[in-house]
């Protein structure tokens, strides 16, 4: 019998439930994957409907629950393994040599302008637009802020011939190249699944040319360089000349309800997110033409309508009712060329932009499928966390004692990923107290929202 | 037997008026001709004489006036290459060509025209009838109903997002042209209006906005379903060469036919049956009518044939090769025939399997579509594999059995077929072939794979501006990449650009001219083989008929011979005997 929560994943959903659960009294160990936790919110620049930035919002949350008195986190680690029932769980965990102590870190970035290879391999975290090296730490706002060395392209790590100026340039010794690989036992009475979302890559999707098409680029893409604290430090620029782009596609349901893709389920977020894409660009500059190519809007939420009608009124965008059929790209000026169909005006036309950005769909993230085999739960049509009744247990997954929460269940947006995550904090506590654990403490006291 | 039906068309000028004047003089001749007067005998189409022939004439006569006295300067030169080249279809048909005659005749000369018509009579007395005049046209079954379309081709899951109008490239040229709109019309239960409107016709099939829908819409199954009940309307894509080839397709499905067709493989190894289960045979389609029927632009399609022979040899294959194959339907298909592609499907599947055929290639990718997944979706019994003859290369370099050793030195790019990519999904064979052959560089076009752009015409229906304007872009496309030769893996998409090259062209030339080979003959050159001689002479006889008529038809009297010889060589077939003597009345109408 174990009084302690297992959260898989370090997300938005993640965090909201580790910290109510924290804050309830109760023993948690997180999970995480990546080097740091945050997720995808961590890498957003605003969030609708409030254009919010993100990462101001999220970061408090971010240091607060790996902060917590309650609350373990375990970064560069997966689930391997999992056995036992309601209330005693025993995980394995495999955490992954980060070759660099976190305990000794300080985040000073001292080795990772020292390492041989520093601005020589593409940062994945800002979507490959901006370089790092193989020393590195993910994000200005890493939490924890330590550095980790990529073991798959260190040269002392894979050839074993580096000078590695990074081990005299760290003055805490804090660089181990000797780590390895560890598995830690756990010991829970509940698990919450909140492994989030990956974003359709749209390169299937030859006809709108992304990765032949330098001027096309996703939405992800767009948030690293939207975003202040991105590689452009926030001026959005064409991949092939650098220069801002001033006429602005936004094509939506790329790889979403699309039964070709396998992903027929409408994302949900994708009408307010290119909204607020398009809306920043014209703060950024007032003369930038915005065009949102949809389907069909789906402005659903409380204010999201709005939101829309302000892009429109406010915002100048111009939002066409048609989902284009090619991309063609002018070979001189790289500018693109948007074929569609107006549905509402008629007619097949070609519009002239200096950018493209494809909203993509959410699809279920890497490895979901060995998580769910490793947890023994179901996963839907269209592999996301199955839950046990959509309706009126949205949380409870087909296993007693393992709950789903956030994007890893269906497309969401924050609100409701932070929703879901209090919820399945509840569950969660709620299952120990059944297996006779210890009682949820009354909020209060130990409150740090 | 029957007196002899013979259809005439006659010149208004001389021939027209020649059987007048034997008329006023009183000069007796059999009256077994029925006279059509046109302009001119240039007007005379070989769709026309077909067309004859289809509904049950014995004989086509074609009469203009002497050579230099055309009213309208060349129209009877014109009119006699025609002719020539339909004798030889109907050679190919087993009709024979001897069915066919051209005759000038002055405006006085009743008496040559009466005894013509005595002359042809009595020759097609000894001929016998049409075989086909027996035989029953295939009966037209009930058009789908648009709700049943509607069902099967997922119309019902339109959002009308537009996708599909703004990827087709009519759309983009045609603004009264949109697959969108035709949906949003089937919604609307406009089933008459569908069927009647323009739009039935101009889609190309081409599948890029099925390729691309978002909701799986077949918009090409939902048009050629339609066309079923437009084509019971009389309504018809005003098909190219006003329809020649549907009428050789329709005649091949009927009963009485008894063809020979594959005298142009002499010198290869073949063979009449399949021996053993692995035997592969060759269905050639029409690769050596489409030689005919479209030399005048320069499309060498039987040269096709001929270099897969070739290729098939090379790997130790001697395939099967049967007389009396038929049109594989395709274009029948997809121009609202499905009774006659059925029975076309019928006919070759009961020979293939008579022959004991169980494995097919193609050289020819709308037949390799049709052959792999309309004949299972019509036949019942249906277990024969097809390949292409790009996957079969393609399999062959892989395991050693094909290596391509001369260096060729060209830069290539590659059209790829729309039944083979968007239909058939195999993008990757033909591609693997190219980079099999040293000094062979492929270059992509802007569009390729998925996303290649078709030739411009499907099925032989609207050809026109429009098609024209594609095959132009798609040119350009081909000659920008700066590739040598543009490289096709379809007879289809070879006759289109080599027409659309062949007339004058809306651009500059250098924009656009590039050479057109099939993938087959570029594998012939990458192997170094030559082909067998009686073969490489077929198409070079075509071509001289041309010029002087009776040089060309003694001609065709000196190539008799080598065409009954098939005929001999396979004791197989039941057919064979009959098909043989008619070869020799073949050689006899020629030599008169």
């Amino acid at each position: 019998m174990s009084d302690s929560v297992l959260v898989i994943g370090g997300g938005v959903c993640g965090i909201q439930a580790a910290l109510d659960l924290g804050d309830k009294g109760l023993k948690v160990k997180m999970v995480e994957r990546e080097p740091s936790i945050g997720g995808r919110m961590a890498l957003l620049d605003k969030v609708f409907p409030t254009n919010d930035c993100s990462i101001c919002i999220l970061a408090p949350k971010m240091i607060t629950c790996f902060n917590h008195p309650n609350v373990e986190v375990l970064t560069c680690a997966e689930v391997v393994g999992v056995k036992g029932k309601a209330g005693d769980f025993k995980v394995k965990v495999r955490k992954k040599a980060r070759y660099v102590d976190e305990d000794k870190c300080t985040g000073c970035d001292a080795c990772t302008q020292a390492c041989v290879l520093a601005g020589r391999i593409p940062d994945e975290w800002n979507q490959n637009f901006g370089t790092r090296g193989a020393s590195y730490i993910p994000f200005m706002q890493a939490v924890p802020r330590v550095a980790i060395i990529d073991g798959e392209k260190c040269l002392r790590l894979t050839k074993g011939k580096c000078k590695s100026p990074c081990l005299e340039a760290c003055l805490r010794n804090a660089i181990d190249f000797e780590q390895e690989d560890e598995v830690v036992d756990l010991e829970v009475g509940s698990i919450i699944v909140a492994t989030g979302l990956d974003m359709y890559d749209p390169t299937p999707v030859t006809e709108y040319g992304y990765g032949r098409f330098a001027n096309v680029i996703h939405s992800m893409e767009y948030e690293r360089l939207i975003n202040a604290s991105g590689p452009t430090g926030g001026h959005i620029t064409r991949r092939s000349d650098g220069e801002r782009p001033k006429r602005i596609a936004y094509i939506q349901c790329v790889g979403a309800r699309d039964v070709r893709s396998g992903h027929p389920y409408c994302c949900s977020v994708c009408c307010m997110y290119a909204t607020k894409d398009a809306m920043l660009a014209y703060m950024h500059h007032d003369d930038t033409e915005n065009y949102i190519f949809y389907t069909d809007l789906r402005a659903f939420g409380r204010g999201f309508d709005e939101y829309i009608k302000r892009g429109a009124d406010e915002y100048k965008i111009n939002y066409i009712r048609a989902r284009p059929g090619e991309i063609t790209e002018d070979p001189v000026t790289k500018n693109l060329f948007v074929w569609y169909d107006d549905t509402e005006g008629g007619g097949v036309k070609s519009m002239e932009v200096d950018m493209v950005v494809l909203s993509t769909a959410f699809v279920p993230p890497r490895g979901i499928e060995e998580l769910a085999a490793v947890l023994g739960v179901e996963l839907d049509e269209y592999d996301f966390f199955k839950a046990s009744d959509d309706l009126l247990a949205p949380m409870d997954s087909c296993v007693p004692g393992i709950y789903i929460a956030g994007a890893c269940t269906r497309p969401m947006d924050v609100t409701d990923a932070v929703t879901q995550g209090g919820g399945a904090a509840d569950r969660a506590a709620q299952a120990i107290a059944q297996c006779g654990g210890k009682p949820p403490a009354k909020a209060g006291a130990g409150d740090r929202r | 037997m029957a007196e002899p039906e013979i259809v005439a068309f006659v010149c208004n000028w001389c021939a027209y008026a020649g059987a007048d004047y034997a008329g006023v003089s009183r000069i007796q001749y059999p009256a077994n001709v029925r006279l059509i007067r046109v302009m001119c005998s240039g007007r005379v189409e070989p769709s026309f004489m077909l067309k004859a022939f289809e509904d049950g004439a014995d004989g086509v006569l074609v009469g203009g006036c002497h050579e230099a006295d055309c009213h309208y300067m060349s129209g009877n030169v014109k009119a006699r290459a025609r002719v020539e080249e339909t004798r030889s279809l109907l050679d190919l048909l087993g009709l024979g060509g001897e069915r066919l005659r051209i005759k000038w005749v002055n405006a006085n000369e009743g008496e040559v025209f009466a005894s013509e018509i005595a002359d042809f009579t009595s020759a097609l007395k000894s001929l016998g009838p049409n075989p086909l005049k027996a035989a029953k046209p295939v009966t037209r079954g009930k058009p789908p109903v648009l709700a049943e379309i509607m069902a099967r081709t997922n119309t019902n899951l339109c959002v009308e997002c537009g996708k599909c109008t703004a990827s087709c490239p009519v759309s983009r040229r045609l603004a009264s042209f949109s697959p969108r709109m035709t949906v949003e019309m089937s919604l609307e239960k406009m089933a008459s209006e569908i069927e009647t409107g323009p739009q039935l016709w101009e889609c190309l099939t081409c599948r890029t906005c099925e390729e691309r829908c978002p909701y799986n819409v077949r918009f090409s199954d939902f048009i050629r379903e339609a066309r079923v009940e437009a084509q019971d309307l009389g309504l018809d894509g005003c098909p190219t060469q006003s329809g020649q080839m549907y009428s050789w397709m329709r005649m091949m499905a009927r009963d009485g036919l008894s063809q020979q067709r594959t005298g142009w493989a002499d010198g290869f190894k073949t063979k009449a049956r399949a021996t053993s289960k692995n035997d592969i045979m060759f269905f050639v389609g029409c690769l050596p009518h489409f030689g005919l029927s479209h030399r005048h632009v320069g499309a060498d399609t039987l040269g096709i044939a001929t270099n897969t022979l070739a290729i098939l040899n090379a790997m130790g294959i001697a395939p099967v090769l049967l007389a009396d194959e038929r049109c594989c339907g395709h274009d029948l298909l997809f121009a609202g025939e499905p009774e006659a592609f059925e029975a076309l499907a019928r006919r070759n599947a009961e020979a293939f399997k008579k022959a004991g055929v169980k494995r097919i290639v193609t050289a020819c990718a709308e037949g390799y579509q049709t052959l792999a997944v309309e004949y299972p979706r019509v036949l019942e019994d249906w277990d024969v594999e097809v390949m292409h003859i790009s996957g079969l290369m393609a399999q062959a370099v892989e395991t050693g059995n094909l290596t391509f050793e001369n260096d060729l030195g060209l830069k290539v790019t590659y059209q790829d077929p729309c039944r083979l990519g968007r239909y058939m999904d195999e993008y990757e064979a033909p591609r693997a072939v190219l980079g099999a052959m040293p000094g062979v560089e492929l270059v992509e076009m802007e569009h390729h794979g998925p996303d290649a752009v078709c030739c411009g015409v499907s099925s032989w229906i609207s050809c026109g501006a429009t098609a024209k304007s594609i095959q132009m872009s798609r040119l350009a496309e081909a000659k920008a990449t700066g590739a040598d030769v543009l490289v096709t893996a379809c007879p289809k998409c070879q006759i289109h650009f080599s027409c659309a090259l062949s007339g004058r062209v809306p651009l500059e030339r250098s924009e656009v001219e590039i050479p057109i080979e099939d993938l087959t003959s570029l594998a012939v050159k990458a192997l170094g083989l030559s082909l067998p001689e009686p073969a490489a002479k077929k198409p070079s006889r075509a071509s001289k008929a041309k010029p002087p008529a009776k040089a060309a038809r003694k001609k065709s009297a000196g190539k008799a011979p080598s065409k009954a010889s098939p005929g001999r060589k396979g004791k197989k077939p039941a057919k064979t005997p009959a098909a043989g003597s008619k070869k020799k009345t073949g050689a006899k109408s020629g030599s008169k």
